[in-house]
């Protein structure tokens, strides 16, 4: 592995449950044996980061965002012994490893809890959660699980009085005013950092301090405490990362920044859902507004983007009219609204049209920022709609057409959750196995997507300019870092489109296509003609003439 | 592959450091590498010594000596010409085993050559020239070009031209030669040769990459230098040599081992300099240092039937061996070669270049043991010598010359075939 | 008559408990052999599927060519398969020897004579794939040897190593299985000497002046021309 201390620009992050995944001791759950077995696969496919969702202990209410114990590997999962073997085997693949840090919320299954309600009022144990005697403090501070929750107050009975939770009943707030919390959390940190993990997804940020009659979010105190964490992780451990998932406006993202001194990534919330909305309006303004709006980012700072994760695609950050848009274009069926937003995994969104698939990747591969790809993606695994909340996007990963889709040897009845069997995205139809003997396959054409991209600095770290030819449906623009110009072009619209591109800044520049290696006619003072097929794209190295 | 034991090559550190750092600093190193090499070794220190007194430096030089254990008495012939501490003798190899001979017949190279460059970088040398013993003739001016291109020029690498006959080195001429000029873009002719100056910039440079340990460092290292310098930011230039005649140390003379250890090195360098050599293009011309001299006699001559045979027995026996590598369309051209009368038997340059690429890209992603893959090129290497060598009969240097750059512009043009293969590649098999 | 009945039915289960008392221990020990034999085989396959793990061994057996372990179970790696064999035949023989505890003559001798048997059935399928493997591995390596030296009929010569090797292979399973041995030795015997026997005839009836002049020819002529070039 490098030690560019700016490794994560050029990563490619790939994201898993380890419920999900491979299950090594046939209990019919994923786990870090079954993991560790698969790493040669994920190293196959080209990435080199791994995003782990929450493996800690937990009653599992909120799948693993509900913690009970921080520094320990739930029983299900393994000990923490094979998460370390895990984590070796991953450096010795040149993989990087990404986990969860839950700051905001515990479980209310959490010692820290049991403790605090039993507690008496005002004692530093009392105070690791935020309590009141009504439930009319902080009001008028938004709900964000809207279909399951009422209140941001919750009675209880032990405790004589409300705790404050942003999220689920069962996830009572830390409260960051208590210097005791802060050090846990910093402990906390250290432990898994000195293990070698190589980065924190940061859960939940803009919520962690309350303050009175403000939204309780995005607080100056909460930038003050992000802070003091990265400065105490620069210290102790230089070169790791942390990723701020902080669903806001880019403008508001943008403050978790800091001046480079707060995270180092954050994810780009608002592109997602307008990249949807471009391809299926075959128009780029929603996705050049999106990209046009996004504000610059200190120098050592990235955009984590993604087209799908292990949450509903979120429409909470964009207007009425465009949510309404979404839902009429992507989720006639209600059965897939959650929340504000639709739970699907990337092929049934897009109608398993493959085409649309590598065009939405593609776009994805070549934007600003690093790239995430959810498990299952890269061989188009469906959904299972009729599960609850958001475990339709989270079945068992399908490695064969055999028993349990290879995902485990335990009887089918025990898998954690059914596996995916309808005709078309069923695991017979749908596996790595099939794929992998296939070199057509959606699989094939990720690994070498991802092997180019892999290739060129430029993607993660260059600038980007948009390009406004006359067609509306062709998108197209130019990343550029040290001597690297690449123009990519792609066409939204399922039918042949035509693009007259202005180049008159590249004349005499001979455009090379990147994935045959083939040169195209040099650019000449005119604008430059070209003729894209339905939902095709182009990525061009623009090449000076012949040295 | 240089393994030597790791408890000598601990000890031999440790005498080597403590020797190293009670010398006092010196301008330029003159790095010995030699494998009972009694015969010739005393000739060529005398004429690094002539070549350090005539160029003032004789005080400001140290001779570095790494012999590969030998059992002629090679060292006692330079001890009995130079003394410390004008003299530092590396002690890399006592004790060591060497599991595999390479072609060039000097064991654990790669450890000699680290030793050499770690010796004259604690030295402080701005300058380090390293002499194989082995040579002939040992004229003292062609040693002064393999120093001062880097003390006055300000060059970081010197890679020697010898002037060679048509046939002889045909394994740099048709295959390490144009793969090096079209990847790397630097058109060294001879950037395997086991002679080569550079500066004290890169020396620090070389001694912080990885390729030292890696498999088969004892029969690449020269290549894996002389790319690392054309990636990097590095002056170089080429400094002729004058002819290169050296005694044989015995080395295997068998051609699919010697092809197979040097198209390896060439091939294994390629998957971990991808980011580099995806982005050049074309290529640059080198300067050149020192006149090229006539070459007297004859070069030896060719059985080019044999070769022809040998070609069409492999196309022949081979065939499905190939088909895990070369497209059908090679498989198709290749059997209508064999077919052909001998008389007009032509390897087609553009072909040549195809197949050369097509066996690179399976090298570095594996469907087969490698050596199996390698060892199988040898027939379609023989294809090809006998069309270059019957295309060459009786012509001299400058023709010679001319006919690579040609098939070096094959190379080029090709190189696209090459990229696209890389990056969207089908399945081998 | 009531003391009779007393007395044989006293009698009869004085015997019972007798037998009972003799065959109980037998079969706590058995019993308790059975358990440990489960628990060691447990033991032993983690162990191993540890260590195989910690060697890397799956990646490795697949670059070696192993793959015939992993398609005897499709969903489970090389390793957890030959957990798996290490774990069965434990406790097949654990099984067994428990069965001797019992004292029971008949599945004592069975046991024994499968003891005996066992490890040569397990090396006899050591034996098999390995030599299976090694034949391809053979055989290609002498093939492009054989072509790069030129030899004519190099094909032939390369299908002679893997048939050979293939042989050897089943012989030596066999032998190892104590199928057939006289016959396996007098047919190998057969089967060499007449080769062995038709070259030495070929040789110096038939092919006698072409060894000759092969001979001479070695002897008088210098090496071909083209080895003596560098090629580097």
């Amino acid at each position: 592995m490098t030690n560019d201390a700016l490794w994560y620009k050029d990563a490619i992050i790939y994201e898993l449950p380890v419920k999900s995944f491979c299950d090594g001791n046939a209990d019919g759950i994923g786990d870090f044996k079954g993991l560790h077995e698969k790493l040669d696969y994920l190293q196959a496919l080209g990435v080199n980061c791994l995003w782990l969702l929450p493996f800690f202990p937990s009653p599992l209410k909120d799948d693993g965002y509900d913690i009970a114990a921080y520094t320990s590997v739930h029983p299900a999962y393994g000990t923490l012994d094979d998460f370390k073997a895990f984590l070796d085997a991953a450096h010795a693949r040149g993989m990087r490893v990404v986990i969860e840090l839950v700051l905001n919320h515990t479980s209310d299954q959490h010692p820290w809890f049991q403790r605090a309600r039993s507690a008496p009022p005002g004692s530093p144990e009392r105070d690791y959660y935020v309590w009141s005697d009504t439930d009319r403090r902080f009001e008028g501070v938004r709900i964000i699980f809207v279909d399951a929750e009422r209140s941001n107050w919750t009675w209880d009975p032990v405790a004589q009085a409300y705790y404050w939770h942003r999220f689920f009943h069962h996830q009572p707030d830390l409260n960051y005013d208590n210097p005791a919390v802060v050090r846990e959390m910093l402990a906390v940190l250290d432990f898994w950092l000195d293990m070698g993990v190589d980065g924190l997804r940061l859960d939940a940020v803009p919520y962690l301090v309350e303050r009175e009659h403000t939204s309780c979010e995005n607080l100056p105190e909460t930038h003050a405490l992000i802070k003091a964490i990265r400065r105490h992780v620069d210290a102790a451990t230089p070169g790791r990362m942390l990723l701020a998932e902080a669903n806001q406006l880019p403008a508001d993202v943008r403050a978790y920044f800091g001046d480079g001194d707060e995270c180092h990534m954050a994810y780009h919330f608002p592109v997602m859902p307008r990249i949807f909305m471009g391809l299926h309006a075959e128009d780029r303004q929603p996705i050049v507004d999106a990209m046009e709006q996004t504000p610059p980012i200190p120098e050592n700072c990235q955009w984590a983007l993604f087209l799908r994760n292990h949450d509903e695609l979120t429409l909470e950050m964009v207007t009425d009219d465009e949510r309404d848009y979404m839902y009429l274009a992507y989720s006639l069926d209600p059965q897939a609204r959650l929340n504000l937003g639709i739970r699907r995994r990337l092929a049934p969104l897009v109608g398993n049209n493959r085409r649309r698939i590598e065009l939405l990747n593609a776009l994805l591969f070549s934007f600003p920022g690093t790239p995430i790809v959810y498990y299952g993606d890269e061989i188009g695994m469906g959904d299972n709609l009729y599960l609850g909340d958001r475990n339709g996007v989270r079945t068992p990963m399908q490695w064969t057409g055999d028993r349990n889709a290879g995902f485990s040897r335990a009887d089918a009845a025990r898998l954690y959750s059914p596996l995916i069997t309808d005709p078309v995205y069923g695991y017979p139809a749908v596996n790595v196995e099939a794929e992998e003997s296939d070199t057509a396959s959606l699989l094939h054409w990720m690994r070498n997507m991802i092997r180019l991209r892999r290739q060129f600095k430029v993607f993660g770290r260059g600038t980007i300019e948009f390009l406004s030819p006359a067609n509306r449906k062709v998108l197209a623009y130019v990343r550029r870092y040290r001597d690297d110009i690449i123009l990519c072009v792609a066409n939204l619209s399922r039918t042949v489109q035509p693009a007259e591109l202005d180049l008159g800044a590249f004349d005499g520049m001979v455009p090379v296509e990147m994935l045959g290696y083939t040169e195209f006619p040099a650019i000449g003072s005119l604008p430059y003609f070209l003729t894209l097929g339905p939902y095709g794209f182009y990525w061009f190295e623009l090449q000076r003439p012949g040295r | 592959m240089a393994s030597t034991g790791s408890n000598s090559s601990v000890r031999a550190a440790e005498a080597e450091a403590a020797q190293v750092e009670n010398a006092a600093p010196a301008e330029v190193v003159v790095g010995l590498t030699s494998h009972n090499d009694a015969a010739t070794i005393g000739a060529v220190v005398h004429a690094v010594q002539a070549a350090l007194e005539t160029a003032g430096r004789a005080d400001t030089a140290r001779l570095v000596l790494a012999d590969a254990g030998s059992s002629d008495g090679t060292r006692e012939v330079v001890r009995g010409l130079v003394a410390p501490p004008r003299l530092i003798e590396l002690e890399y190899a006592r004790g060591a085993t060497f599991r595999e001979m390479p072609y060039h017949g000097a064991p654990g190279r790669a450890t000699a050559l680290r030793g050499i460059l770690e010796a004259a970088h604690q030295l402080g040398a701005r300058a380090c020239a390293v002499v194989d013993a082995n040579r002939q003739a040992a004229d003292p001016a062609c040693i002064d070009l393999l120093m001062t291109p880097v003390l006055r020029d300000g060059f970081d690498y010197v890679s020697p031209y010898y002037a060679r006959h048509a046939n002889e080195g045909a394994m740099t001429k048709g295959i390490v030669y144009p793969v090096f000029r079209a990847l790397y873009g630097a058109r060294l002719r001879q950037p395997a040769a086991s002679e080569f100056g550079c500066s004290g910039r890169l020396l620090s440079h070389y001694l912080a990459e990885p390729f030292w340990e890696a498999e088969h460092a004892a029969a690449g290292i020269d290549l894996w230098l002389a790319v690392a310098a054309a990636c990097g930011d590095f002056l170089t230039c080429e400094a002729a040599l004058g002819a290169r005649e050296v005694s044989p140390r015995g080395a295997p003379a068998d051609l699919s081992t010697t092809l197979a250890q040097v198209a390896g090195a060439l091939f294994a360098d390629l998957d971990t300099r991808v980011d580099g050599w995806q982005r050049v293009r074309g290529s640059v011309e080198v300067p050149m240092v020192g006149t090229v001299p006539a070459l007297e006699t004859d070069g030896p001559s060719l059985n080019l039937d044999g070769l022809v045979e040998s070609f069409r027995l492999g196309s022949r026996e081979l065939r499905d061996i190939w088909t895990w590598v070369l497209p059908p369309r090679t498989i198709v051209e290749l059997r209508k070669m064999s077919d052909a009368p001998p008389d007009r038997f032509v390897f087609d340059d553009r072909l040549w270049a195809t197949i050369i690429y097509d066996f690179a890209f399976g090298y570095c992603h594996p469907v087969m043991p490698r050596d199996h893959l390698l060892r199988s090129l040898t027939p379609l290497y023989s294809g090809w010598l006998a069309s270059f060598a019957r295309e060459m009969r009786g012509a001299g240097l400058a023709q010679a010359d001319e006919r690579v750059e040609q098939l070096c512009l094959a190379f080029e043009a090709e190189k696209r075939y090459l990229i696209s293969r890389w990056r969207w590649p089908e399945r081998l098999r | 008559m009531w003391e009779q009945v007393d007395r044989v039915l006293r009698q009869a289960t004085s015997q019972i408990v007798d037998h009972v008392a003799n065959f109980l221990p037998g079969v706590l020990v058995s019993l308790v052999l059975v358990l440990l034999t489960f628990a060691v085989a447990m033991l032993l396959r983690t162990a191993v599927v540890r260590m195989l793990r910690g060697i890397e061994f799956d990646r490795r057996a697949g670059q070696l060519g192993f793959a015939v372990l992993a398609d005897w179970s499709s969903t489970a790696s090389p390793s957890v398969t030959i957990g798996r064999i290490v774990y069965w035949t434990i406790v097949v023989l654990g099984l067994l020897v428990s069965l001797t505890a019992l004292n029971a003559t008949i599945p004592s001798q069975l046991a024994l004579s499968v003891f005996e048997y066992l490890p040569h059935l397990l090396a006899a399928l050591m034996i098999l794939v390995v030599g299976a493997i090694a034949a391809r591995f053979l055989a290609r390596a002498v093939l492009i040897g054989a072509v790069n030296m030129r030899i004519q009929s190099s094909r032939l010569l390369s299908l002679f190593v893997k048939w050979l090797v293939l042989i050897v292979t089943v012989a030596m399973a066999l032998d190892h299985l104590r199928i057939g041995r006289s016959i396996l030795l007098l047919a190998f015997g057969i089967l060499f000497g007449g080769i062995v026997f038709a070259a030495a005839l070929a040789v110096g009836l038939g092919a006698k002046d072409a060894v000759g002049r092969v001979i001479e020819q070695r002897l008088r002529e210098p090496e071909r021309p083209d080895d003596t070039v560098n090629h580097v």
